[in-house]
């Protein structure tokens, strides 16, 4: 049910600046996932809105209360790890019941929760067998009943479907938000794998170097990217390329890549001169070139190159394609002519993204770890 | 002549019998990927392929030689288990120069490789100051240093995030067309084995289901547990009611009448199959034929694809759209979609349950 908002939260070990002002808000009953490479402070910011980490500067809020102030068995949290911490010793249904006997509950009230908790997660397993007993997927749903008979209405969940394979994990993210919705929580899913986000998040934050980079629903990261990682980051294997502005048309501007090719983008506000040009395999339209047809070319967003690499990917084809300004990655549906190798190909663009050239060079713009 | 010839092996542990009669090639130089599910035995066939374990029937032949009784390390052959087993003592250059350095043979090629896996500037860190993924990277470069010219890789790319995955995987399969490598590389990603294998192996419970290029697989599955296994294919069960000239009709309880083209097989009881993307969505009602109504219960956008779910009475499908601007969809909506009679892949109904067919675990 909770609100969560973060303002301006530091944290350092040492050296390290895990946590660099981070401010976030999560709205009651949302479902939002944490992404980031591994070293960006997504676990760390999680610990910190759980209350498990203080931090050096900056305050938490639930529900408008510091979280500090709150104690700790009125948080209401349930927290979930990767590393499934059920009590070893004890059977499913100890587990499951442990924090409603511990609050000393009547036994029926105990019961019910228990047995509400196990058939939200369609839970099967006979509850007299030990954790270790039942396979790593059903452990993680026995961690999140537990989580669920505690009354938790906040969901902070670090992994959780980190150590289980991934066809199950596939199967157990929408359960996951099922539940979420179902019961009107507020989830905050720490994960480093995109498509999992993707899948089952209302809204995204992404994390680098302790800082939030973007946050947006997975269909505003991947339309509308504000960096260059984002647009690496989201939607993946998009083409980078430097580029230098030459010319200006009213909201229409002219770069022109480093080999000669002209790429025409639309509403570019506040860049200027040097800029990255990013392009996703999508957004790029690749035909046969039967006639080398186009020898002098001077047309705006259209690339000579010859096919070097054709992959197969089931519903759709990928190209890696030699051109003036080096390899590039087209996407296309797989449809009855599929192009081989060496095959002279034209590429159109479609779409490009242009960001203000970053100080800290392309190449660290975009690297993931 | 065949470079590497796998013949008739059979493979047992007490009453379980792990491979079963496994015979297939590997020419010099291929990319072969094998895909299948946990316990499949695709581990096992790795191991007897190195000489790690030995088959309980059949041989193995190199170029012709019989090396099933040959020790392993006489073999030529590289084998990278799952997980990545770096010397924790060395520097990620002694680990991956190993071979070389203790040999006394030039360090070119391990140079080469640590380069290829993107980790040259790390080469004077020690294991355990690398993420899984990096070190892993490191495991695969002493694989592709070691001189050997087959290479046996056990889930390469498992521990991976999916961003390095997809980065690694092509630059794997490149590095070893470049050098001229033979590599057997084994995955249960679908995915992953598609887009670098030269052709495809699909291994379950033992036995061989297919073996193609990718996109002969793909288009053309053998069975039910091939086409499921590389696609969230969408299975209706049936019967066949009525045939003409190149098409015929099929009830399904709980869908209706789906008209399929072609000739329906021998047997009246028969699954329909239907991939996802090639299932279109019918907003505006133009098809006449194998539409259906269902009730629009996830939305996931993916970037490239975005996958409805959709409840269509006690069906539950996946309609794929790919490189197209997700439509203004709501969940809860009704949404009409058709199927395309000349993508839906037929086959015979077997008296097992279709549970029992794609027992994945």
């Amino acid at each position: 049910m909770p609100n969560v908002v973060v303002v301006n939260v530091k944290k350092r070990y040492g050296e390290i600046v895990a946590l660099d002002g981070v401010n976030l808000e999560i709205k009651d009953r949302e479902y939002v996932c944490i992404i980031g490479p591994s070293g960006s402070g997504k676990s760390t910011l999680l610990k910190v809105i759980a209350g498990i980490l203080e931090p050096d500067e900056g305050q938490v809020y639930i529900d408008g209360i510091p979280v500090s102030e709150i104690p700790i068995e009125e948080r209401r949290l349930g927290i979930v790890m990767q590393d499934i911490m059920l009590f070893p010793h004890m059977n499913i249904w100890d587990n499951v019941i442990y924090s409603p006997v511990v609050k000393g509950l009547q036994y029926n009230i105990v019961r019910e929760k228990g047995l509400t908790a196990l058939s939200l997660l369609e839970i099967d397993a006979d509850l007299n067998s030990l954790p270790n007993e039942l396979s790593r997927g059903a452990q993680q749903k026995v961690a999140l009943a537990r989580a669920l008979a505690a009354d938790a209405k906040l969901l902070l969940l670090d992994e959780p479907l980190g150590s289980i394979d991934a066809r199950t994990a596939r199967v157990l993210r929408y359960e996951l938000r099922r539940i979420v919705k179902s019961l009107g929580l507020t989830a905050i899913h720490v994960t480093h794998n995109q498509e999992e986000a993707m899948s089952i998040a209302d809204r995204i934050v992404i994390m680098r170097r302790g800082k939030v980079e973007q946050v947006g629903t997975p269909i505003e990261l991947y339309a509308s990217p504000k960096t260059p990682f984002v647009c690496r980051f989201i939607g993946g294997e998009a083409n980078f390329f430097e580029g230098t502005i030459t010319e200006r048309n009213g909201t229409l501007a002219t770069i022109k890549l480093k080999n000669g090719t002209k790429i025409v983008a639309e509403e570019l506000r506040g860049i200027n001169g040097k800029v990255v040009v990013a392009i996703r395999p999508e957004h790029i339209s690749i035909t046969e070139d039967k006639e080398e047809m186009y020898s002098d070319l001077s047309s705006e967003n259209v690339l000579k190159g010859r096919i070097i690499e054709v992959n197969f990917l089931g519903s759709y084809i990928r190209y890696v394609v030699d051109t003036d300004e080096g390899e590039i990655i087209v996407k296309a549906p797989r449809n009855a002519i599929v192009l081989r190798e060496n095959t002279p190909v034209l590429l159109n663009i479609n779409k490009a993204y242009v960001f203000n050239y970053p100080e800290e060079g392309l190449e660290r713009a975009i690297a993931y770890e | 002549m065949n470079y590497l010839e796998i013949r008739n092996i059979t493979k047992c542990y007490g009453p379980i019998v792990a491979l079963r009669n496994v015979s297939f090639s590997v020419k010099r130089g291929e990319y072969l990927c094998i895909l299948g599910p946990t316990g499949a035995g695709k581990t096992t066939l790795l191991k007897v392929i190195a000489g790690l374990l030995k088959p309980d029937e059949g041989r193995i032949y190199l170029e012709g030689n019989d090396i099933t009784d040959m020790p392993p390390e006489e073999r030529g052959i590289v084998y990278m288990p799952q997980g990545y087993a770096l010397f924790p003592h060395l520097t990620v250059w002694e680990n991956v120069a190993y071979s070389a350095l203790t040999r006394g043979l030039p360090t070119k090629r391990a140079e080469e490789a640590l380069k290829a896996v993107g980790l040259y500037h790390r080469k004077d860190s020690y294991p355990h100051e690398l993420s899984g993924g990096q070190q892993q990277r490191v495991a695969l470069a002493r694989a592709l240093a070691s001189g050997s010219r087959i290479l046996l890789l056990d889930e390469p790319l498992s521990a991976l995030d999916l961003l390095l995955n997809i980065q690694l995987r092509y630059e794997l399969r490149r590095y070893a067309k470049r050098l001229g490598l033979t590599v057997i590389h084994v995955t249960h990603n679908a995915e992953e084995a598609m887009s670098i294998a030269d052709r495809l192996l699909i291994l379950n419970k033992g036995k061989i289901e297919q073996i193609g290029r990718p996109v002969e697989i793909y288009l053309n599955p053998k069975n039910i547990f091939v086409a499921s296994f590389l696609s969230d294919v969408a299975i209706f069960k049936g019967i066949v009611v009525s045939r003409n000239a190149n098409h015929f009709s099929v009830k399904v309880k709980g869908l209706g009448y789906l008209l399929v083209r072609g000739n329906p097989p021998s047997s009246k009881k028969v699954s329909l199959l239907i991939r996802p993307e090639d299932i279109k969505l019918d907003l505006k009602r133009q098809y006449r034929i194998n539409t259906f109504r269902g009730v629009l219960s996830d939305i996931e956008f993916e970037g490239i694809k975005t996958r409805l779910t959709l409840n269509i009475g006690t069906h539950v499908i996946f309609v794929d759209l790919i490189f197209c601007e997700p439509p203004p969809l709501k969940l809860g909506m009704q949404v009409n979609v058709y199927i395309p009679p000349d993508k839906i892949l037929v086959y015979e109904e077997s008296e097992k349950s279709i549970l029992e067919v794609l027992a994945v675990r």
